[in-house]
């Protein structure tokens, strides 16, 4: 009877649940690739994406960091054994810029839209998935 | 009876122990990953080659985690990721009326990796080195001022090299 209860108590006491984090609002992929090198200057990439998250000065350079990212959670609760999964992504964008604060190089990755709610066993960098998701964002294939 | 079949029995009878202990105690055991951001590709970073500009650098590995100055005019850049799990397991074991053992177990694996590469003033790629994040960052530091003989304001210490 006692087996019964407990298991029962077991079912009825399993849970699931699912979280989601995002920060910042993700990058504007169409809009990074406008930039160009040589030509766009700080004052236009600011007008473009506003205030930069960071400001380095690299010697007579300085380089302006952007960035978001989404973090997506998933606990499975079986009362005894219990697992928990979070998965977070960036984007990210570095523009970098002369000493007359002409835009001379960037970088950009685009990772926030590949973010899964999965699993710990799960794999959620299959080159697959992300092909897919990459499909799904204008701009961040070139 | 040979050696694997002795090696299957005995992992049977662990996991029917641990199974009974668990069941006639208190008990919980969590199992928790946390990802953070895709590792570079190994074949990307092996076809990485010193004197490459940092625009070919940016276009395969996309943007770094962080720019640090190095050298003048130079930069250092990091990538980083992590992949970490920890693996708790609590256990409480009533012995007697008013008497109970517990015990508690967390292992966790943190080591966050990263690959930082190095770029000289005139931003050809000098060096590059992969490994964990600690050994990779350089150690904190309040940034000194160092006053240029050529410029009216210093910058801050270069990091890295």
């Amino acid at each position: 009877m006692f087996r019964h209860v407990a298991l029962l108590l077991l079912l009825f006491t399993s849970a699931c649940a699912i979280a989601r984090q995002d920060n910042n609002e993700p990058l504007d992929a169409q809009l990074v690739r406008t930039l160009e090198p040589g030509k766009t200057t700080a004052r236009e990439v600011v007008e473009k994406l506003g205030a930069p998250t960071e400001v380095v000065q690299l010697g007579r350079r300085t380089a302006y960091r952007y960035d978001a990212s989404t973090a997506k959670g998933a606990v499975l609760i079986l009362v005894v054994l219990n697992f928990g999964n979070q998965d977070t992504r960036s984007d990210r964008l570095w523009v970098f810029f002369d000493e007359h604060d002409v835009l001379s190089h960037y970088g950009a990755s685009f990772g926030t839209h590949r973010t899964q709610y999965a699993l710990p066993w799960e794999d959620v960098h299959e080159a697959s998935d992300n092909q897919e998701r990459d499909a799904g964002r204008p701009g961040v294939v070139r | 009876m040979n050696a694997s079949v002795r090696r299957a029995l005995s992992a049977t009878l662990l996991a029917t122990l641990l199974g009974c202990v668990l069941a006639s105690a208190s008990s919980c055991v969590v199992y928790d990953r946390r990802r953070h951001d895709e590792p570079l590709a190994p074949e990307v970073i092996s076809a990485l080659q010193r004197g490459q500009s940092l625009d070919e650098c940016l276009r395969s590995l996309g943007a770094p985690r962080q720019c640090f100055a190095y050298r003048g005019d130079g930069v250092a850049m990091l990538w980083a990721w992590s992949d970490t799990d920890a693996l708790s397991v609590d256990v409480s074991l009533p012995l007697q009326e008013n008497v109970s053992a517990s015990f508690d177990l967390d292992l966790a694996d943190t080591e966050a990796q990263g690959c930082m590469l190095w770029f000289g003033p005139d931003l050809q790629l000098e060096r590059w080195q992969q490994g964990r994040l600690g050994d990779l960052l350089p150690g904190r530091s309040r940034p000194t001022f160092e006053p240029a003989s050529d410029e009216p304001v210093g910058y801050g210490r270069t990091a890295g090299g």
